[in-house]
Formats: C-alpha cells, structure tokens, sequence
C-alpha cells in the first residue's frame, strides 16, 4: 500500500509517494481523515459494489 | 553613522498536527504567529535584601495563530478540528522554506493543547479567520 502526499507535512512535500510502512497506522489514519495523504492502488467498497451490480446487470 | 542591522521580514513556517509526523504546513493560510516561551516567576525574595528575587517555576508556553479560515480537504479547518480537546504539536520556523540553522531555528511545541477552535466566524465584506491558542507543551529551539 502506498499514499499521495497532498500536502505538506512534517518533511513530505506534495506529490511525494509514501509507503504505509513510513507511516504508523494512527499516523495514517489523521492525515487520511484530514486529506493530507490519499491511498493508491486500493479499491474502496462503493467502487466494488458499483462494479459487482454492472456485471450483474450483464 | 547608522549601524548595519539585520531585519526580519515576516513570513514565518506553521506546521501543526497530531504529531511532529503529522504536522501539516499550513503557512499559506497564517496571517500572525506568537509563539511564547515562559517559565512562571515565583518570588524568593526575603528580608535580607529589598531588592525582589524570583525563580523559575513551572514552563507556560504558548502559541497563537492567525489563519484566513479553510473549509476543504487538508487545509485549516479540516486539519485543526480533530485536534480540539487534544494534545498536539505545533512549530515554525522565522523564514518560511529556508532549511533549519543556527538563523532560521525551529521552534516547537510537543504536546501543547488546544481547548477551542471557533469553527465559524463571519462578517459582512470580510474575509473568515480562525485565532487558535495552544496552551502549554514541551518548548525547544533546534537548530539543524
């Protein structure tokens, strides 16, 4: 799992990539819930549900 | 003759947050800067002499900020309200994006609390700011 910086903090500019393994899991989840940092390569479940009801739809 | 002086242009570095790790830059958005280190003056001063003595008791740091007010993503208002009711860490620097030294110190606080946050303020033809006062904290000046 890796995470956009979208604003600066402590030393991480914007547009850095950061692994979740820089970062404790209370640290991620502040910057996360603030917007600071967003999640890559990670489906969220409205997108899984979303895609479940098109195939069904099929 | 004038002497040489070196003055200080405002435009200092904020970065606020849960943590040192967390602490978020703010500095765009800050209008003002205080940061306070004191330490509570208790008298020891005695019958031997009339002139009044004191000593250091316990630190009462500060720091007060200014920012014109934010409502998205990452930016003031989202940053600073989950830290209401907590202890959190806060710093700045005199220059902002100039690398730490000996002339550009950071200054910290580490687990300074924030009671408030106003989260709405206001006027007709006016631009919305939010004051935020933390109180208290472990103070240090680093420089490097």
């Amino acid at each position: 799992m890796t995470y956009t910086v979208n604003r600066a903090f402590s030393d991480h500019q914007p547009g850095d990539v950061l692994d979740a393994a820089d970062l404790s899991e209370a640290e991620i989840a502040y910057l996360s819930q603030i917007g600071a940092i967003t999640a890559n390569d990670v489906q969220t479940p409205a997108a899984r549900a979303k895609t479940k009801t098109a195939k069904s739809e099929e | 003759m004038a002497v040489p002086q070196t003055v200080y242009y405002s435009a200092p570095e904020v970065k606020i947050g849960a943590t040192a790790g967390t602490a978020v830059d703010l500095s765009e958005f800050a209008k003002s800067a205080v940061l306070t280190r004191q330490a509570d003056a208790l008298e020891s001063s005695s019958m031997a002499s009339r002139d009044r003595f004191y000593q250091a008791g316990m630190n009462s740091n500060e720091f007060v900020v200014t920012f014109n007010q934010s409502y998205e993503a990452s930016e003031v208002y989202a940053t600073l309200s989950t830290l209401v009711a907590t202890q959190c860490y806060v710093e700045c620097t005199p220059v902002d994006g100039t690398a730490v030294s000996a002339t550009n110190p950071k200054f910290s606080l580490t687990n300074t609390y924030l009671e408030s946050m106003t989260v709405l303020a206001a006027n007709l033809g006016e631009l919305g700011e939010v004051v935020m006062t933390f109180q208290g904290g472990t103070y240090a000046a680093a420089t490097s």
